[in-house]
């Protein structure tokens, strides 16, 4: 069982959480940065890794690029849920405008409003998007997530890859089946036939990410 | 970014293929392995997460544990994990075969 399957949220998906009752749980080994940092904001990432006791795996970053921290987080210590296809760039504080990441949100939003798939961002732009404080840098790339319940055809990805080239900012998209993620850019170029693909079990490689390994009787 | 470079001086194997693998995306990394010009095999690391040679140095031994091509490796690394890192490794040797 994963993030997703028994609980309203998904991988990707921003959390916010009340610090109160947070100060309350399991969380043994809590650096000091993230103890300081969920008293201030406490917006967190959902992770893909296995649910612990019910319990939702979340991610939360430190006030210095390389401070990131994980744990769980028990679903009724959560206050809000926002996914990646609610965030646009019209949350965007206004001086933003001038990241190239922000200005390739843009883009898309006027590029992909046919996609027949919920996308969004993810990484700092989420972030930022959802708790309003300034994370993206100048040379951020901007994370993308589709979701894409029903498979898709290498040559589509080809031309979403072209259109994302075209974006003021590099873009490294994200494709969430209902069991798995993997890169959009390697599925329309892979050369192998087997594709990267992550689970809440780690990653694996195999050739359609739509077929569930356990009916196939890989897993 | 770290650069990291190891040399496997027993992978004498000749080989003749070459393969590119992965995507420099966050938590992947991509590999270049072609055959290698001089005797063994070498590995050149360029990674955006410092801190993490011996790491590093453990993954590459265990893959050279059971390959023995003389080949040489380029690794573009945007912060993949070691699981990661043997599953691109072990789907770039596969690809040459």
């Amino acid at each position: 069982m994963w993030a997703g399957m028994l609980s309203p949220q998904q991988v990707h998906d921003l959390v916010l959480l009340d610090s109160r009752e947070f100060e309350h749980t399991g969380f043994t080994v809590q650096p000091e940065w993230a103890r300081h940092r969920l008293r201030e904001s406490a917006w967190a990432v959902v992770l893909r890794a296995q649910l612990h006791d019910g319990m939702i795996p979340i991610g939360i970053r430190g006030f210095e690029r390389q401070q990131r921290w994980s744990g769980f987080v028990h679903s009724h210590q959560i206050i809000k849920t926002v996914a990646p296809s609610h965030l646009r760039s019209d949350r965007m504080m206004g001086n933003r405008m001038t990241l190239s990441a922000m200005r390739a949100l843009c883009f898309l939003e006027s590029q992909l409003s046919l996609l027949p798939f919920e996308w969004g961002p993810g990484g700092s732009v989420a972030y930022e998007l959802a708790s309003g404080e300034a994370v993206v840098r100048h040379g951020s790339d901007l994370d993308v997530i589709i979701r894409a319940p029903q498979e898709f055809e290498k040559s589509f990805a080809s031309e979403l890859i072209r259109l994302f080239q075209s974006a003021p900012a590099n873009i490294d998209c994200r494709v969430e089946t209902p069991w798995c993620g993997f890169s959009l850019e390697e599925y329309a170029q892979c050369e192998t036939r087997q594709l990267l693909v992550r689970t809440c079990d780690g990653p694996l490689l195999l050739e359609d990410p739509w077929s569930f390994p356990i009916l196939r009787g890989k897993m | 970014m770290e650069q990291i470079d190891f040399v496997y001086p027993t992978a004498t194997r000749r080989i003749s293929g070459r393969s590119h693998v992965g995507v420099v995306g966050s938590g992947d990394m991509e590999v270049l392995l072609e055959p290698s010009i001089q005797d063994g095999a070498q590995v050149h690391i360029t990674t955006s997460v410092a801190g993490f040679r011996d790491t590093w140095k453990a993954v590459f031994d265990r893959f050279f544990s059971r390959f023995d091509g003389a080949v040489q490796i380029q690794v573009n690394d945007a912060g993949a994990t070691p699981g990661t890192v043997l599953l691109r490794l072990e789907q770039a040797a596969e690809a040459i075969k």
